[in-house]
């Protein structure tokens, strides 16, 4: 995995003061972050709609907050977002979902008849590794990073990690979209 | 290049594509605002919404504590005196449910 330049903090701390992020700040970090944690959501829930209302309800909370460096903003929008997506789940009675991200066990078939572009062979993935291949590839975040935004060890994130490499490897190769062997 | 990296450039790609109609910045800030100021007017509100509980449970008791320790002469006035059950009891009922609509409309935040 590559590694981020920087690191995300481990605990996210808030500032002293009582500030709140700025408006233009706000909106200049938004610019910056929304899409990626839009096709972070969007991968972990296979619904664009719902992405976006746990991205707002992630920034807003975040809004309300004391205000804070980049990198924690960062990590505590990403640990609220998949909170509140767990939270959702329970709600909703699909606590076999969120066993699949939390146990990592997924019992999903691949159809490869059917042509496959990334996102498909994502989608063929359990939640958990769907986030953790996002976390790990896209933010570039180290086991211990992605263990402290999705509330797991960071032994298992190694474990997961590397079974959700290769599932998704093993799905690219039969599907001809150029992982080598 | 190895299937790691291919992997990971996949991914990239992948995220790069990924282009959504999202709400603008301003609308979320905005959003974020009401929700910030109806949290702090309920958190100003939860001491006065306490208090009144506290006076309504507080004139309950004394108003028990009234009737029970004048039990007798009540009796007493109300034999002598039948008529004035009708008109104490309307005055009790509206004031219990015009102190019960105010508590409920302070409830709901007015």
């Amino acid at each position: 995995m590559s590694l981020a330049m920087e690191t995300w903090p481990m605990t996210i701390t808030t500032s002293r003061t009582d500030e709140r992020i700025t408006q233009p700040d706000f909106e200049a970090f938004y610019l910056r972050t929304s899409r990626t944690l839009h096709g972070y959501l969007s991968r972990l829930t296979r619904d664009p709609a719902t992405a976006e209302e746990l991205l707002q309800e992630a920034y807003i909370r975040m809004i309300n907050l004391p205000a804070m460096d980049e990198l924690p903003r960062k990590a505590y929008l990403y640990k609220t977002a998949t909170n509140i997506l767990r939270d959702r789940w329970r709600k909703q009675k699909r606590e076999q979902k969120w066993s699949e991200l939390t146990q990592g066990s997924e019992a999903i078939h691949p159809n490869l008849s059917l042509p496959l572009d990334m996102a498909s062979v994502l989608d063929q993935l359990s939640p958990q590794e769907r986030a953790v291949l996002w976390l790990a590839h896209v933010e570039e975040l180290s086991h211990r990073e992605i263990a402290a935004v999705l509330d797991v060890k960071e032994n298992s994130v190694k474990v997961i990690v590397f079974r959700a490499r290769g599932k998704a490897k093993e799905l690219l190769e039969k599907a001809g979209l150029g992982v080598c062997p | 290049m190895n299937n790691e990296s291919q992997l990971d450039s996949l991914l990239k790609q992948m995220a790069d594509d990924h282009q959504p109609q999202l709400p603008s910045p301003g609308l979320i800030w905005w959003r974020a605002q009401i929700l910030r100021k109806q949290q702090e007017q309920a958190r100003v509100e939860r001491p006065v919404k306490i208090m009144r509980m506290v006076a309504a449970v507080a004139c309950l008791a004394v108003l028990a504590f009234l009737v029970s320790a004048s039990r007798e002469q009540l009796q007493n006035l109300f034999a002598s005196q039948g008529w004035l059950i009708v008109p104490l009891g309307i005055a009790l009922l509206t004031a219990s449910l015009i102190s019960l609509s105010r508590l409920r409309s302070s409830a709901k935040g007015r």
